[in-house]
């Protein structure tokens, strides 16, 4: 079976900043997993590829909000965001703190541009483990890419109701070494077929990050995230809420889009 | 010339108070300047023991696509072989001893913070025969528990609020790029004379990081000490000849030696003296005009007794070395009493030392080293003082002197 599913759950969350992807929403106590019998009887490669199908755009723009919760205090960003793809895509922040920031990712590429500065720098090495823009999730997480069906085996562990959405849950496992994630564990809407809640661990075992959509729509056929939270389970409370607004897909964008010349101009 | 002498002397000592006053400015800018100088002379020297001994050691060898990614620490580029590399090297008779490395980007957590660090793999025993971390270490260099185990530097664990004996948890990404997250228990908290370490130090076992890392072997560097040698030249140039050697056997890699980092941190620390060179250069010019000033006052104040000099037969040039020699005597007096003051300071720093710790507390000052600063003896720049002060006092009496000697007999003696 040769599925081609590049919709990377993390990479999907990254994406609300970085790219333009999804994953899905809903928070509500879960029922514990039972077994699949209440469900249309669906293997892990077919249902990653409906999430994949729901996620997949051609271009899209959207403004997008980040709430970080520091603990302490809470940062506000809001950002404008096109992206091409799974590979490309452009943002602008436009809060009063960093207006004229400016990130451009094309496949697994990144650059910054400081607007002070002038100045363009490409986000490398101990950078990547930053979060990205102060959040929770880290410029890393952004630049994954690759098919997951190559690289995971995937397997339907039962069913759970999520915030009264009955979910398939997904047990994803490395079965090559060059993974960011050893393991992961996803909840998919059986029926709107959107990642509700993500869980990402270590090659150890440990828990590293959790997402949970809180906010789906749809676009014509298409069930889209619009809000989502992140949180880094290194550390104690907090998280980034990641919300979108006044998306619009299939916008025609100039052939320049992605390129080094926009980013400083 | 020795009459003349004599009437100097006896005149500086006339007004006894201006000219203390001037000694003691002058004293104190040159001596000032010498204990300067001493704690720079230290401040290099401990900052060059600093890289042989606890940061880069007397060579550092990794590939040279290793150094052009050097920042980010990249786990991509291992040495070929490092088993047969550290043979070639100890085949020089200078080499004490080699250790292997490896060093990884990770993320420290104490459950509520989480910080990215730059962390280093090593070989415990092996790496403490090279560099001198494990004496600075509270609590243990690792021990022999089963669990695995870090050493951070004491300020990286006191912003995680960590101690000896706690839990930390270290995320990475390993070889092959997967994420890794694991607990580590602090066994060693590191309070070196290295500042850098012990800000931002992270140290694991390289028997824990093969696994927690997938390894499968990679070491990214090799680091050797050589015979210690006195003389700082001769150590940088056995550095580089080995490094050279190591370059000339294996095209790909890249040798870094003591010789090359130590070059670069006197470079820098050449900036700095600049600035002890304006200190001076003020200090200096305060004293000129004290002097200048001083024996202004002297001519004024005796422009009578200047016309009977010359009604007795001085020439004016006789009138100008007086007060030349006045000036002189000054420089000379306030340029030894100078560097009597300098030797001062330069043996309290010597033997008591400068605690940078305890007077900078938790600021960071990009001061090279941390604990105590001890100065260096430096009689070269003792000597080079004292005769600069003794020029800028006969540089500043030379106007006076002047004035002095033009004076007419008839005006100087009906000078009221």
């Amino acid at each position: 079976m040769n599925t081609r599913l590049t919709r990377r759950p993390l990479r999907a969350i990254a994406a609300i900043l970085v790219a333009g992807s999804m994953v899905l929403s809903a928070t509500a106590q879960s029922t514990g997993i039972q077994g699949t019998a209440a469900l249309p009887a669906l293997g892990g490669l077919e249902i990653m590829k409906r999430v994949d199908q729901n996620m997949t755009i051609s271009t899209i723009a959207y403004i997008g909000t980040m709430e970080i919760d520091l603990g302490k205090r809470v940062l506000l960003k809001e950002m404008r965001v096109v992206a091409q793809g799974e590979g490309r895509s452009f943002v602008e922040f436009t809060n009063p703190e960093d207006r004229g920031v400016r990130y451009l990712k094309v496949d697994k590429d990144l650059w910054m541009y400081f607007p002070a500065e002038q100045e363009t720098i490409k986000i490398s090495g101990h950078l990547l483990k930053e979060g990205l823009m102060g959040s929770d999730v880290s410029y890393e997480d952004a630049l994954e890419s690759g098919a997951i069906a190559d690289k995971y085996d995937i397997r339907v562990l039962g069913s759970e109701t999520l915030d009264g959405r009955l979910c398939y849950v997904l047990d994803l496992s490395a079965k090559v070494r060059e993974v960011n994630y050893e393991r992961q564990k996803l909840w998919v809407d059986a029926e709107r077929f959107v990642t509700l809640k993500t869980e990402l661990y270590a090659k150890s075992g440990r828990l590293l990050k959790e997402s949970r959509a809180l906010e789906v729509k749809a676009f014509g056929s298409r069930w889209f995230i619009t809000k989502l939270r992140m949180e880094d389970k290194l550390k104690k409370g907090g998280g980034t809420l990641f919300t979108m607004r006044e998306l619009q897909f299939g916008v025609s964008l100039p052939a320049d889009m992605f390129s080094l010349q926009r980013l400083s101009r | 010339m020795g009459t003349l002498f004599k009437i100097a002397w006896r005149n500086v000592w006339r007004h006894g108070k201006r000219t203390a006053l001037t000694i003691i400015t002058m004293a104190f800018g040159l001596g000032l300047y010498i204990g300067m100088d001493s704690m720079l002379k230290g401040m290099d020297r401990s900052g060059l023991d600093n890289i042989i001994n606890l940061s880069d050691s007397s060579l550092r060898v990794s590939t040279k696509a290793y150094e052009e990614e050097r920042q980010s620490y990249p786990l991509d580029y291992g040495l070929p072989d490092p088993s047969a590399l550290e043979a070639f090297i100890a085949r020089d008779t200078l080499v004490e001893a080699t250790s292997v490395r490896t060093r990884f980007v990770g993320q420290l957590s104490n459950g509520v913070d989480s910080i990215p660090v730059l962390a280093v793999a090593v070989e415990p025993e092996r790496d403490a025969r090279v560099l001198m971390l494990a004496d600075f270490t509270e609590g243990s260099w690792f021990g022999n528990g089963g669990e695995r185990q870090v050493v951070l530097g004491f300020r990286l664990a006191a912003d995680l609020g960590l101690a000896v004996g706690d839990w930390v948890t270290l995320a990475a990404r390993t070889r092959y790029e997967a994420q890794n997250a694991d607990d580590f228990q602090v066994v060693g908290l590191i309070n070196s004379s290295e500042p850098s370490i012990n800000a931002s130090g992270v140290f694991v076992d390289m028997a824990d990081a093969e696994t927690f890392l997938e390894l499968d072997g990679l070491r990214t560097e090799i680091i050797v000490k050589m015979e210690r040698r006195v003389n700082l030249t001769d150590a940088m140039k056995d550095s580089d000849g080995l490094a050279v050697a190591i370059e000339a056997a294996y095209p790909a890699l890249d040798a870094q030696s003591f010789g090359d980092v130590g070059r670069q941190f006197l470079e820098l620390a050449k900036a700095k003296s600049k600035s002890i060179g304006m200190i001076i250069f003020i200090m200096m010019l305060i004293a000129g005009v004290g002097i200048a000033n001083t024996i202004l006052m002297s001519v004024y104040s005796r422009i009578r007794e200047i016309g009977v000099l010359r009604a007795f037969g001085f020439k004016p040039k006789d009138i100008s070395r007086l007060f030349l020699i006045e000036g002189g005597i000054i420089g000379c007096v306030g340029s030894l009493a100078g560097v009597l003051f300098g030797i001062g300071l330069d043996a309290y720093f010597i033997f008591v030392g400068f605690p940078v710790e305890s007077m900078m507390g938790e600021i960071d000052m990009g001061l090279p080293i941390w604990g105590n600063l001890y100065g260096e003896w430096n009689p070269d720049q003792m000597v080079v003082a004292a005769v600069v002060g003794v020029l800028v006092a006969l540089f500043s009496s030379r106007s006076p002197a002047r004035k002095a000697s033009r004076l007419e007999v008839t005006n100087a003696l009906r000078f009221v």
